[in-house]
């Protein structure tokens, strides 16, 4: 056998190779925080030698990491209900209707999502400071609510143009007003796609960094930005490095699985 | 009246992003600031302030009288606008001078520091991180273009990173690959190697973190392409007598070409916002792209202005690709 043949044989190898190496990847990594988090006295063995509770007792004692879970819970439910309120009546005009200008309108409310929060970021910090806004809750919200509204506008926009128009106009034949077709038809069927993108957005903004590290202060610390303030400075250790992200990874994971179930990817089309 | 009915559902996004996007936008490009010349000035608790958060302070007006005890120095003439007003418990003002000009804009392009930076976001990172995660991108979506068992799983893993990309991904891939992570230690513990190896906190750190937060993407947005190719395309060309590395290379390729552009346009614009993976996988100093500058100075010259102009100068790099972008989505949706 040639070497031509041989290549032609086993070309498909290093893909395979790449295919599994990355889901070793993306699995590993996982396995190996979990292992750090709760190991100790790991030096030159395969696996550590004892475990413990230890480091994830000492982020919570050391950082007061249940006050700065409350922190994110509270920024997280103000960026819901901001977004949604704001994104919900957008999307639905997207949806349903077509209009001059309309390529050109969903374009600029999708540029969030392409440009990088810092680009915009600093302005948006100076504003907050002088209205008095940095350091709250409020204002590390809003602050986020840029980032992640386009991202709830793309998913409901794909929720409810999945619904048939029929069901709007035959409501309205029997009666209902345009109020009733909101309440009674069109939310409960897209009840699914909300709890989605209720989910999505808390999760994004429990991990969320640049902006917050932007707005936020002494008494508005989240979850991320007290992990993120951990691995920019020297004083981190491997164990607990390892719980501070479980603290943070354990929600994030839970809310994402939830959008992953409810949620189909390609009704979340970029295109207008 | 059908015209207005149907505004007022775009009102409330329309009025956020004006007030958020806009507005600071704006006011970030038309103000460059003089750092030298914000001041935050002391006042002592004995002395009244009259002046109102936005008000212009004349010369004397809001600090008649030096505050020597203090050991502040008040440089004359005491002219801006204070930003901050005085309240309860809060002994300063901050005083800032506003004027309209170009100076943050040319001392960037004068400083070769700067210059480097924006060298090394665009290149160093950008061009190589994005070449990587296609080629990564290309392969996994062609191991996995068919339906078959239990591919719908391998999929959902592969493309996993990209719902938590940021801050848990980088983290992650942190601490497995950290001298004290579960790579070195497990190669030490089997005898193959006598030393952790150093992967983060260095390029090599930077590049493996960003291109594990946008090879899934990459994947995602080819898979959709690479699906829409008919088996009997692959099939004629096998009929024909080409081999599988000659139908992927001279069949698929070609096919996918334009999504292929496309997402590597935008897996490197994000490159542009290396911020998290950055300060936490590379070197806050041999390798510091654009935005991590801007939120130095930010952070550590309290420069504002000038970080603004930094970001603002990655932004129009950003835009130039976002426009790139736009324009090819554009033409793929006339042509399809």
């Amino acid at each position: 056998m040639n070497l031509g043949a041989l290549a032609k044989r086993f070309w498909g190898i290093p893909l395979w190779l790449i295919l599994w190496g990355w889901i070793g990847l993306v699995i590993v990594p996982m396995i190996g925080t979990v292992i750090q988090a709760f190991g100790s006295e790991w030096f030159t063995t395969v696996l550590p030698q004892r475990w413990t509770m230890e480091w994830v007792s000492a982020t919570h004692r050391e950082l007061d990491l249940l006050s700065k879970l409350w922190n994110s819970v509270i920024i997280a439910v103000l960026v819901v209900v901001i977004s949604l309120s704001i994104a919900l009546p957008a999307a639905y005009g997207l949806a349903r209707y077509s209009f001059p200008g309309k390529v050109l309108l969903s374009t600029f409310l999708l540029i969030p999502i392409l440009l990088p929060p810092l680009t915009y970021g600093f302005p948006v910090a100076e504003i907050m400071i002088s209205v008095g806004l940095s350091n709250t809750h409020l204002g590390i919200a809003l602050a986020q609510t840029i980032d992640i509204v386009p991202y709830v506008l793309l998913m409901l926009r794909g929720v409810i143009a999945s619904i048939p128009v029929a069901l709007e106009e035959q409501a309205a034949t029997l009666g209902a007003n345009r109020f009733q077709v909101m309440t009674q038809v069109i939310v409960p069927l897209i009840l699914p796609g909300i709890a989605a993108a209720v989910a999505w957005s808390v999760a994004k903004s429990f991990s969320e960094v640049p902006l917050t590290v932007l707005v936020f202060g002494a008494n508005t610390q989240t979850l991320a930005t007290v992990l993120f303030a951990n691995f920019d400075s020297s004083s981190s250790t491997p164990g607990r490095d390892a719980a501070l992200v479980l603290w943070l990874f354990v929600p994030s994971a839970i809310l994402l699985l939830f959008t992953m179930r409810l949620m189909k990817a390609e009704s979340m089309s970029l295109k207008g | 009246m059908w015209l207005s009915a149907r505004a007022l559902l775009f009102l409330p996004i329309l009025a956020f992003m004006a007030l958020m996007f806009i507005y600071p936008l704006g006011k970030g490009f038309v103000s460059t600031l003089y750092p030298e010349r914000t001041e935050v000035v002391l006042i002592p608790d004995t002395h009244k302030i009259t002046a109102r958060r936005g008000s212009i302070v004349e010369a004397g007006g809001i600090v008649a009288e030096p505050l020597a005890e203090e050991g502040v120095n008040i440089l004359a003439p005491l002219e801006g606008r204070a930003t901050r007003a005085r309240r309860a418990g809060e002994n300063y003002v901050v005083l800032e001078y506003r004027t309209f000009g170009w100076d943050n804009y040319t001392w960037f392009f004068s400083e070769a520091r700067n210059l480097q930076i924006l060298k090394f976001t665009a290149i160093d990172l950008g061009i190589v991180v994005t070449t990587l995660s296609v080629l990564l991108g290309l392969a996994l979506t062609y191991q996995l273009r068919k339906p078959g068992w239990g591919v719908n799983t391998l999929r959902a893993i592969v493309a996993m990173p990209m719902a938590y990309a940021g801050l848990i991904a980088v983290t992650l891939i942190y601490i497995f690959f950290s001298s004290s992570g579960l790579l070195s230690k497990s190669l030490i513990g089997l005898g193959l190697i006598e030393e952790p190896i150093r992967m983060m906190g260095n390029y090599i750190g930077l590049v493996i973190a960003s291109v594990y937060q946008q090879a899934p993407f990459i994947f995602l947005f080819l898979l959709s392409a690479m699906v829409g190719i008919p088996d009997t395309v692959e099939e004629a060309a096998r009929t024909l007598g080409a081999n599988s590395w000659k139908i992927f290379i001279m069949v698929i390729v070609p096919l996918i070409l334009p999504a292929i552009l496309t997402v590597a346009i935008l897996g490197y614009i994000q490159n542009y916002g290396a911020f998290v993976t950055a300060l936490i996988a590379g070197d806050p100093v041999q390798t510091k792209p654009v935005l991590v500058h801007a939120y130095d100075i930010y952070t550590r010259e309290a420069n504002l202005p000038r970080a603004a102009t930094v970001a603002y100068i990655a932004g129009a790099f950003e835009m130039i690709f976002i426009s790139i972008y736009l324009y090819l989505l554009a033409r793929q949706e006339k042509l399809s």
